[in-house]
């Protein structure tokens, strides 16, 4: 392992690790490194990290290979499941209830159209009575704009 | 040849040492191990039984292999049907189309909030008002969701300032329900700056339910939530009290009364009073309080350095307030809503509703935002980035295109694709992950691209804290029965 203050080189044993786990491990300390794999041989990678601001490289590094012998004993237990998985997944997604057929048209019936229409008509009566004499009910302003209410103190406080 | 056999050898080797072991995730919380697999089961395990777990040498008659095995972490003894039953009921959205939809009935306000995500403009601008002709469409488009529950939920700007359609609309509404028979939910987010009786009866008859904000004591709220000279604190308590009041004393209606609830933006400001905020909702009246963490999103973006804080603040406040409202159940029922939305699907399977936390996430096949001239957008989240100029998360128009159309467009797609928790690499490894969900707009603003890097992303860890602290207090049983009891069925 090489290092200086700004970048620490790492290698590691493809017959230990696979290329998947060094992947994985590198991109989960991104938050800390900028990391760059790269192949020095068939056996081995070569790892760097630089940092990207002030982070101990070294805990970063520790972080590293701290999460590449979690991620090889994740791979291995994934690779044993995954046709189970992948055989659960299936069994809950296939026995699932089939969602109701949509209906083709959220329009009314002629009579549920004319009844909706008085009853619009009922509330667009009210509206108009409620709105006549609205200009004077609104005596503290609330339904100006806030432009038309602050835009004289904005001026003012932009000065 | 030797070495042949030697490779066989060691794969099989590889394979077998975890033989027992099903596929299962980990985390470090209070000193175990907790364990949690894809059916939503935890465990928690001390630091031998997990190696002995890891290694498939746990005795098979001791309690906690059988523990393990009834909940799907040993693969030699895994009960199918009960466990891809118990996934079908944690990912039950997955069956249902789009459930909630969020009418902008304007984005006119007549508050000036600190942290406002909505991006509202003054209320001169008349031609950010929703016309009937779009909201009845609206209606229309909605219903063509295969979800047998309908919600509708007015927001804006404040949609009581586009009053006389919002009315007609819930009497529309209410009519294409009869019709479709099917169940709908309207809800109604106001700041009540504009509610008078007559408005409010209206809204009580049609079943609205009724949801404000309500950031703490009077010196908290009016600070984050400006109106003019007026204080918005007075006019929300006042509500409030008025809806409750109503709530309580109602008797054989024809109609069900919903009690009030409000929402607590937390901004920098609100960091250091968490317990004083958890007794204003008490005092109240209130049982719920939804401790909402802030995103950079919409006119809080501009402003994050004044309002904004990190990650490690927010979980320091919640870890706090959390404590505190705990403490509090040995004499009141007051719940955190987070809390709760997370242990209802720990505890139950279920799914709460909470979009922002699926997998994929609610964009467009959970939630549709209708903007006030009809444009469709994946969620609230992405309409505020569409009026910030960038039109990314719009998904189509209501009068031109159908809820099918919608559901397949390139928008919805990206975000699906971009939300499956199976394709991010973090994500993927977290004990969490049952749990958990991502947001594409929030990856976007914060990350400039739609997957987002979870190692450095906030909003991840963020919600990491929210779990740790959660499965903390599941791991002590005096605690753990208080918030069992907060979800219980």
């Amino acid at each position: 392992m090489k290092h200086s203050k700004d970048e620490i080189l790492l290698k590691s044993d493809l017959r230990k690790y696979s290329l998947d786990d060094i992947r994985y491990a590198a991109y989960s300390v991104t938050d800390e490194a900028h990391v760059e794999l790269k192949k020095s041989n068939l056996k081995t990678i070569e790892i760097s990290f630089k940092r990207k601001g002030k982070v101990s490289l070294k805990n970063t590094v520790k972080r590293f290979t701290d999460e590449l012998k979690n991620e090889k004993i994740r791979a291995d237990i994934f690779k044993n499941n995954a046709e189970l998985r992948e055989h659960l997944i299936l069994k809950a997604l296939s026995s699932e209830e089939k969602p109701q057929p949509q209906t083709d048209d959220a329009g009314l019936t002629p009579e549920q159209e004319k009844e909706l229409d008085e009853l619009i008509s009922q509330v667009e009566e009210e509206i108009k009575k409620e709105s006549s004499g609205r200009k004077n009910a609104d005596p503290l302003g609330i339904n100006q704009t806030w432009e038309e209410k602050n835009a004289g103190k904005r001026k003012k406080s932009k000065k | 040849m030797p070495v042949k056999e030697k490779k066989v050898k060691n794969k099989t080797k590889a394979v077998s040492a975890y033989g027992a072991v099903a596929d299962s995730r980990w985390r470090k919380v209070s000193g175990k191990y907790l364990l949690i697999n894809d059916f939503g089961n935890f465990e928690y395990l001390k630091s031998p039984d997990f190696d002995k777990w890891l290694k498939s040498k746990l005795p098979k008659k001791s309690k906690v292999f059988e523990s393990l095995a009834e909940k799907g972490f040993i693969r030699t003894h895994m009960d199918f049907d009960k466990l891809t039953e118990k996934w079908r009921s944690a990912n039950s959205y997955l069956f249902a189309g789009t459930g909630l939809h969020i009418f902008v009935m304007t984005l006119r306000c007549n508050h000036t909030c600190v942290y406002c995500q909505s991006s509202a403009i003054d209320s001169s601008k008349k031609n950010t008002d929703m016309s009937y002709r779009t909201a009845k469409a609206s209606v229309d488009f909605a219903f063509k969701s295969p979800n047998p529950t309908i919600t509708i939920e007015f927001q804006g700007g404040e949609p009581l300032l586009n009053w006389d359609v919002l009315k007609k609309t819930v009497t529309y509404a209410r009519s294409v329900e009869k019709k479709t028979k099917k169940n709908l939910i309207i809800a109604l987010v106001s700041n009540f700056s504009l509610m008078t009786e007559k408005k409010a009866k209206f809204l009580l008859e049609n079943e609205v339910s009724i949801c404000t904000s309500l950031d703490g004591p009077k010196n908290i709220h009016d600070k984050n939530r400006t109106y003019g000279k007026m204080s918005s604190y007075a006019v929300t308590v006042k509500w409030l009290k008025y809806f409750k009041r109503e709530h309580d004393r109602q008797k054989n209606e024809n109609y069900r009364i919903f009690k009030p609830s409000a929402l607590l933006t937390v901004s920098k400001r609100s960091l250091a009073f968490g317990e004083k905020i958890v007794n204003e909702y008490v005092a109240r009246g209130l049982e719920d309080i939804f401790i909402r963490p802030l995103a950079p999103l919409g006119y809080a973006k501009k402003y994050w350095d004044s309002i904004g804080y990190s990650a490690d603040d927010f979980i320091s406040f919640y870890r706090k307030t959390l404590h505190h409202i705990v403490k509090l159940n040995a004499k009141k029922v007051i719940r955190e809503k987070m809390a709760m939305m997370i242990l209802d699907k720990v505890l139950n399977a279920h799914d709460p509703g909470y979009l922002d936390m699926r997998c994929p996430c609610g964009a467009s096949i959970g939630q549709i935002a209708y903007n006030h001239n009809g444009d469709l957008y994946t969620c609230d989240e992405g309409r505020m980035v569409g009026w910030s100029g960038d039109e990314i998360f719009k998904a189509g128009n209501v009068f031109k295109d159908s809820y099918s159309s919608l559901m397949s467009s390139p928008v919805t797609k990206g975000c699906v694709l971009s939300s499956n928790l199976e394709q991010q690499p973090l994500c993927f490894r977290c004990a969490y992950k049952p749990y958990c969900g991502v947001c594409p707009v929030y990856n976007y603003e914060v990350q400039q691209n739609l997957w987002g890097n979870m190692p450095s992303n906030d909003r991840c860890k963020l919600f990491m804290g929210i779990f740790d602290t959660i499965f903390e207090l599941l791991a002590k049983p005096k605690e753990a029965a208080i918030l069992r009891k907060w979800v219980q069925k």
